[in-house]
């Protein structure tokens, strides 16, 4: 096996984009130093191998930390669509209890009814806000939003509870946004003190 | 790579790994620049690719040498290397 060949196998340490970028150059200045120096001693290969463990792991990890900036503007951009849908939901399913209300208050309610409309009325509320401080992004917004979010599923199934005709998609949004965001909300935390850590 | 080495008598030797991932980090940096010189293909190196200082890159250098000089001075304030040769 030539001395090239060995290295071009001792650049697949180096990161794909790194490889791409100088890796033709490097095995072009890796001959320039076979032409000046004797490639069979161990000197020469030991400085070569401590060249690769010295410099490879520090260009992987450079890669794998930008990689997690890019995830990470990812997640920030995924979140402020959700906190967008979220509010606009909520809102909508205020404005829609809001209607509902005023149509039935035209005859007599029931008070359980009255009830869950107020619920579901309070849970989209609470809802509301933890898509504001979702869309805010502020660290200190983080503690209030999954308290809002877990008042607002505890409101939900209170409200379904007392009116099981509840429709499937007050359902989605009174059930499955709240735990979705949550989830969100706690993964997202535990990555940050990871890499913080 | 045969620079650095002629001018740290032997002491500092650069591999292709450390040389790509130091140029690297200083295009990142926007410490040097690729520069706009082509190779000559009557030379026969048409892979050379010519980097040059950025006046970002030089005012940095600047700043590091002044640091590592006053560095020095303080040194040889307190004997600890030799005095300045005449």
């Amino acid at each position: 096996m030539t001395a090239e060949r060995i290295y071009r196998l001792l650049l697949r340490a180096y990161p794909p984009d790194f490889r791409a970028e100088y890796g033709r150059d490097m095995e072009l200045l890796f001959r320039d130093q076979c032409q000046e120096s004797d490639v069979r001693t161990l000197g020469f290969w030991a400085r070569v191998f401590w060249d690769v463990a010295r410099s490879a792991p520090a260009l992987r990890i450079e890669a794998w930390r930008g990689r997690g900036r890019e995830n990470t503007q990812t997640v920030e951009v995924t979140m402020k669509i959700a906190g967008m849908l979220t509010v606009l939901l909520a809102a909508f399913v205020i404005v829609g209890a809001v209607g509902e209300w005023v149509a039935g208050s035209k005859g007599a309610m029931d008070g359980r009814y009255v009830l869950a409309v107020v619920l579901g009325v309070f849970a989209s509320v609470l809802l509301l806000g933890a898509g504001v401080a979702i869309l805010l992004g502020a660290r200190w917004g983080r503690q209030p939003a999954r308290l809002a979010l877990f008042a607002s599923l505890v409101s939900a199934v209170a409200a379904r509870l007392l009116f099981p005709w509840m429709s499937i998609f007050s359902q989605l949004v009174g059930f499955g946004l709240p735990v979705a965001l949550l989830i969100a909300l706690y993964w997202r935390s535990k990555t940050s003190t990871f890499r913080a850590a | 790579m045969k620079g650095v080495a002629a001018r740290s008598a032997g002491t500092v030797r650069l591999g292709p790994g450390t040389l790509y991932g130091a140029l690297k980090r200083l295009l990142e940096a926007g410490l040097v620049g690729e520069g706009r010189e082509r190779a000559d293909p009557e030379r026969g190196d048409e892979r050379r690719r010519y980097y040059r200082l950025t006046p970002l890159g030089l005012s940095v250098a600047r700043a590091e040498a002044r640091r590592l000089d006053a560095m020095v001075r303080a040194a040889r304030r307190k004997k600890l290397i030799g005095v300045r040769p005449a």
